[in-house]
């Protein structure tokens, strides 16, 4: 179920300006520019992120026919949002939402505007790793080598950088538990 | 092969997906690693450079506002409804907003004569309301029997225009000047002309007429 908003929850719809001016629909598009970098950040890929973007846009259409879109509208579909994200990660997973709450509580911890404070997130995590995991997050996700590059590059089998892959992204998530995390 | 070995197995299948722009195909053997899913998840939302909206999902969000903008005409929720179930069913965002892409049919090429004015074959006056509760200038739907008509009252006289898209066979919306169909993009101003960007036939006229300052519409 909803728990109450954080602060830095609340004032994610008051940080983002709007545009002084520009039709109804153009800042109704905006807004779900928003949304849909709040799911990116979050499920990694843009076809899930797309999909939840509309879902958000289902439910909120007659909300965006306002002519002056105002933080509580913000607000209110960024609480879709986190809705529509708990039910999506509860089917992917075949589990019910209250057993998530934990996954979600992180999950819905506010970046900001948008993703620059989410790269800066994941730097401050990664520091925090012991250096072999760290590196293999860096070279695997940040820099994009593949199972083989990555192996080659810190010497070893294509098997123990899935291990490893395994272990540091175990560790990033215990780290991410916190009010800074992921 | 371990357990531990499996499961890296598994992660780095959902990562390479990730990786490379697809969903991860997870289910529930995934469950007990949803703590590493999501952060590599999130890992990859991270990168730049970040993609935006596509430019189709983005058309379609657009035609989906500007169907609900003021003064445009509303999506009913009946429409809007359908989507929703549509999309939780599962078929995805594409089949959701199969609804937004009845603009981008073509009406049938059959040949319709022209209907200038309904006259129903055993018409009967039927009151639809005072002309003194009528707003001056601004259609006002009404039901006749099987007659859906828009009156519109101007002064001390009113006229009507059939309340059905010459289109599709939905019943039209009323906006402060222009009358709006639901299910696809058309409007038509307070004259019965068609605003669209093909050829419809303009709405035929309904008959109406003012005793004792009620207002009766030629119905069934």
């Amino acid at each position: 179920m909803a728990e109450p908003l954080t602060e830095s929850q609340e004032n994610e719809g008051k940080v983002l300006a709007l545009p002084a001016s520009g039709s109804a629909v153009e800042r109704a598009l905006q807004e779900m520019e928003h949304v849909y970098a709040f799911f990116f950040v979050r499920v990694g890929n843009r076809p899930d992120a797309e999909d939840l973007t509309q879902m958000v846009a289902l439910k909120s259409l007659s909300r965006l026919r306002d002519d002056a879109p105002s933080p509580s509208i913000r607000g209110y579909l960024f609480t879709t949002a986190r809705s529509v994200l708990a039910g999506f990660w509860a089917r992917r997973f075949g589990l019910p939402e209250d057993e998530l709450g934990d996954n979600l509580a992180s999950s819905f911890q506010s970046f900001g505007p948008g993703d620059g404070a989410a790269v800066e997130r994941v730097g401050r995590i990664l520091a925090q790793l012991p250096e072999n995991y760290r590196r293999v997050l860096e070279l695997r996700f940040l820099r994009g080598y593949s199972l083989k590059e990555v192996a080659a590059e810190m010497a070893t089998t294509t098997g123990n950088v899935k291990v490893m892959q395994l272990r540091a992204l175990r560790a990033a998530a215990r780290l991410g538990e916190g009010p800074d995390g992921l | 092969m371990d357990s531990e070995q499996r499961e890296a197995e598994r992660v780095d299948r959902a990562v390479h997906a990730l990786l490379k722009g697809r969903r991860p195909r997870l289910g529930a053997k995934d469950a007990a690693s949803r703590d590493v899913l999501m952060t590599a998840a999130a890992l990859v939302g991270a990168r730049h450079p970040f993609p935006g909206l596509s430019p189709d999902l983005r058309r379609r969000l657009s035609r989906a506002f500007e169907r609900t903008a003021p003064g445009e005409g509303v999506v009913t929720r009946r429409a809007a409804l359908a989507a929703a179930v549509t999309f939780g069913a599962g078929l995805g965002g594409a089949a959701a907003f199969a609804f937004l892409r009845r603009e981008d049919e073509q009406p049938s090429p059959t040949y319709r004569p022209q209907v200038t004015e309904i006259v129903p074959k055993e018409g009967v006056w039927l009151d639809v309301g005072a002309l003194a509760d009528l707003p001056d200038g601004q259609p006002v739907r009404v039901t006749a029997g099987a007659v859906t008509a828009f009156v519109i009252r101007e002064g001390e006289s009113v006229r009507a225009l059939s309340g059905v898209c010459t289109d599709l066979p939905c019943l039209l919306e009323g906006g402060a000047d222009q009358l709006v169909c639901p299910c696809h993009r058309v409007a038509f101003d307070l004259q019965g002309h068609a605003q669209s960007r093909y050829a419809l036939p303009a709405l035929p006229s309904v008959r109406v007429q003012v005793v004792d300052g009620r207002v009766e519409v030629l119905g069934t």
